[in-house]
């Protein structure tokens, strides 16, 4: 199996108020989700599934683990999550303490936990941080922090939920860039849940939630041809995306083009 | 009403270790009846700004004019009082919704105007043309504000500070957490406030795209200084400038400058989408 | 961001006693504590006050945590002092009670500004450890007690936003009367009510996520380690009290 989360016809109501019925979905190993959807589309539920917070029908599959109670710990030791406010997860007074809190209730050796959490401040690039106390930093600071908490457990998955709402641009971009790199150099699994459709352009696939239903599934470059079903959802294409289906549309460029000299370059060869 | 900052600097904590200056002898002007923006990187002073201009901050130096009051260090000159000035300036803070504690939408949107002073038959009135405002219609006065939706909370919210019609709106990043469409209908309540109603509308976000698509003004702060400021031509074509502070510009803007630095061509200053493409059709052609 | 600092958190600078083992620090205030009450003369109360001062500059704290103490035990006092000129005692015990206080709340005062919350539980939890014996669930109320400490700046500045955003509505605590500042209560204590129940929800299952679970053992990571200091003050602290049980038995 390739999949690394298998979603088997799960049912899921909150309440009265159903969220998933029947639902499926495969995450392939190494993929870049990222997951849009309108308000209510079960987005931010479906995150709280995976990470075992929420009973449903049906079965997941983790690293081909079945989510129950005897693998659930397991299982969470390799998913590293992101919130959209650091603060509302935050627990130590320190940095570095903040960071070995996963690895110290993994019962990870001290020597080791010193090793990781200075490794992994070092790639996240908050070495100078690690003596702080968290709520005293800027919030892209802070949102640092959590991913290098979330990192180093050295995780198979990496789930972002709307971690960029309250970030400026430059601690996003940070963020982007490290993450690509995992992905792309240690087959990091990463599934990004976004208000921000703009946010799409960084994966390679884009999943499209409404009401709890799968609309649209697969590669960034077929996704987002889909311009009608985005406007019904009332969600805005990215701008590139935008641009090239207009351009598309007056025979001036073939194909979708994401990035902005590659536009340039193909408009004015 | 305008507001003018005096060479006005606030200092958090300023006897302790972990004092932090958020904005240094700023001078600047809120022009009537316009939108002007603010903003710059998450600790740049906006917030801080935000809270000196409703009197909820005094400066620790310098002095804020709005309308006939002057705020000082000290507090409010003339001693006049504060809800005198308060019940003039609508600030709408983030989240706003974090502040709900009534049973109904009619009581939120009512509570405000009572201890501003308002006769009741006034604020049935006026909870109904609040609720326009923002999009809603009266069917929602007897809900419970909890049970609505993100976007419905939040125009809920904003309702209950332009109820008592504020001359001056502040809105503290209005746009984080809403979807689109949300996004749409605020553009154009801050529209309806500002053509119709000729409010003095000031807008805190780093959503450079709604800072683009309303402002008459938009002022940048990085660390506690003004950066630079005009009209959103002259701020946004200066993207060197603004990306050396964490800024980006609209993107419709990003493209037309890379066009211009790569191929020497000129499309100038594009609003719209459409008006872009046809730039770009006529030039590649 | 709160502007008052004072009143029991974490001051960071950096002093030989910020850098102490919490265990040192707290069996010092227990010491200490059960030292007070021992002496029933005045003067040597004032002797004690002086530890406190020795102690405060060593920590490199700010002056004004004095003037904050006694600003906020002043009712306290005026209270002590009503309850004994009804019962018609002495000034000399009235006096010896209000330093008694004082010296309490200041040396407490210091542990906490020198000691971050989850080293003071860390430092609970170590020292209380012999009472397990007696069934006492010290790791549950060490938990417990990070969690209130944890919670409680949480919860001032979530207070403090929400009498802001109630100010722009209209009721201003700071700007009332009476009646203002009550109605600007009962406006916070709802949301603030809500927010924080949902915060605490989020952290707890965040900790969840992250593997935390109160029965597994778990790491201790790196946590300040007892050093020569802590033996001198402690040897110090120990010294007093026996100096002040010899006066008794003399």
């Amino acid at each position: 199996m390739n999949e690394i989360i298998s979603i088997k016809d799960i049912d899921f109501s909150y309440g009265k108020h159903e969220i998933f019925k029947n639902f499926s979905l495969d995450v392939e190993k190494g993929d870049f989700i990222t997951i849009i959807g309108p308000n209510g589309s079960g987005k931010s539920t479906l995150v709280r599934i995976l990470l075992g917070l929420e009973k449903t029908t049906g079965e997941i599959y983790v690293n081909s683990l079945r989510m129950n109670k005897q693998n659930i710990r397991e299982i969470m030791s390799k998913i590293g999550v992101v919130l959209e406010n650091p603060d509302d997860q935050f627990v130590a007074e320190t940095v570095m303490h903040e960071i070995s809190f996963s690895l110290e209730n993994m019962q990870v050796e001290s020597s080791e936990i010193r090793k990781r959490v200075n490794k992994i401040a070092e790639f996240v690039g908050i070495e100078e941080l690690l003596e702080k106390e968290p709520h005293s930093l800027s919030g892209g600071q802070k949102q640092l922090v959590s991913l290098a908490s979330a990192l180093a457990i050295n995780p198979d998955v990496l789930i972002l939920d709307e971690a960029f709402t309250m970030l400026d641009v430059e601690t996003k971009e940070k963020i982007y860039k490290k993450i690509k790199y995992l992905n792309e150099t240690e087959n990091l699994t990463i599934l990004n849940v976004s208000h921000d459709t703009e946010d799409t352009l960084n994966g390679n696939k884009i999943l499209v939630l409404d009401n709890g239903k799968v609309i649209l599934y697969g590669p960034k470059e077929e996704v987002l041809l889909e311009e009608k079903k985005f406007n019904n959802l009332g969600l805005a294409l990215p701008f590139m995306a935008e641009l090239s289906i207009k351009l598309k549309y007056y025979d001036l460029i073939d194909d979708l083009i994401f990035d902005m000299d590659e536009m340039v370059n193909k408009l004015w060869k | 009403m305008e507001i003018k900052f005096n060479e006005v600097s606030y200092t958090y904590n300023s006897n302790s270790p972990i004092k932090k200056e958020a904005l240094k002898k700023i001078s600047l002007s809120f022009e009537e009846g316009k939108v002007t923006s603010v903003i710059g990187k998450a600790g740049s002073g906006k917030s801080t700004m935000a809270e000196l201009m409703n009197a909820l901050l005094f400066p620790t130096e310098g002095t804020i004019e709005i309308g006939n009051f002057l705020i000082t260090s000290k507090g409010i000159k003339k001693n006049k009082r504060i809800n005198d000035l308060r019940v003039n300036i609508g600030l709408v803070f983030q989240l706003p919704e974090e502040q709900f504690f009534n049973i109904t939408v009619k009581d939120e949107i009512s509570f405000g105007m009572k201890y501003f002073n308002y006769k009741t038959k006034d604020i049935d009135k006026r909870v109904s043309d609040a609720l326009k405002m923002v999009g809603l219609n009266d069917d929602y006065l007897d809900r419970n504000p909890l049970t609505l939706s993100n976007g419905e909370k939040r125009k809920v919210a904003i309702a209950s500070i332009i109820a008592f019609n504020p001359k001056i709106i502040i809105l503290d990043e209005p746009t984080i957490g809403l979807d689109n469409e949300s996004k749409k209908n605020l553009i154009q309540m801050i529209r309806k406030l500002k053509m119709r109603l000729n409010k003095t509308i000031i807008v805190i976000s780093h959503d450079i795209e709604l800072v683009h698509t309303i402002s008459d003004h938009i002022v940048v702060l990085d660390n506690g200084d003004i950066i630079t400021q005009g009209d959103k031509y002259y701020v946004f074509k200066q993207e060197e400038l603004l990306n050396q502070y964490g800024l980006k510009v609209p993107k419709i803007i990003e493209f037309s400058n890379l066009v211009y630095n790569r191929k020497g061509i000129k499309i100038g200053y594009r609003d719209e989408m459409n008006d872009l493409i046809k730039d770009i059709y006529r030039y590649v052609k | 961001m709160s502007n008052n600092f004072l009143v029991g958190s974490y001051y960071p600078v950096k002093s030989k006693v910020h850098f102490m083992s919490p265990i040192s620090k707290i069996l010092c205030t227990l010491i200490f504590i059960v030292t007070t009450f021992l002496c029933s003369d005045p003067r040597l109360m004032l002797l004690l006050s002086m530890v406190i001062v020795l102690v405060t500059e060593m920590a490199r704290l700010p002056r004004r945590i004095y003037f904050k103490t006694f600003k906020s035990l002043r009712f306290v006092i005026v209270f002590i002092i009503l309850i004994y000129y009804l019962l018609g005692t002495d000034l000399e015990t009235v006096l010896n009670m209000i330093l008694r206080v004082i010296n309490i709340v200041l040396y407490t005062s210091v542990l906490t500004l020198t000691t971050p919350p989850t080293e003071i539980t860390y430092g609970l939890q170590k020292v209380l450890s012999p009472l397990r014996i007696l069934g006492i669930r010290v790791k549950k109320l060490s938990l417990s007690l990070t969690f209130a400490l944890r919670f409680i700046p949480m919860f001032l500045d979530e207070g403090n936003r929400i009498l802001k955003t109630q100010a722009s509505r209209g009721i201003d605590y700071y700007a009332s009367g009476i009646k203002g500042k009550f109605l600007a209560v009962k406006s916070m204590l709802i949301p603030m009510y809500i927010q924080t129940v949902h915060k605490i929800d989020l952290m707890a299952e965040s900790m969840q996520v992250r593997l935390y679970n109160i029965n597994n053992k778990r790491t201790n990571f790196k946590k300040a380690k007892w050093g020569f200091f802590d033996t001198f003050l402690l040897l110090i602290h120990l010294g007093i009290l026996g100096l002040i049980i010899a006066r008794m038995v003399i």
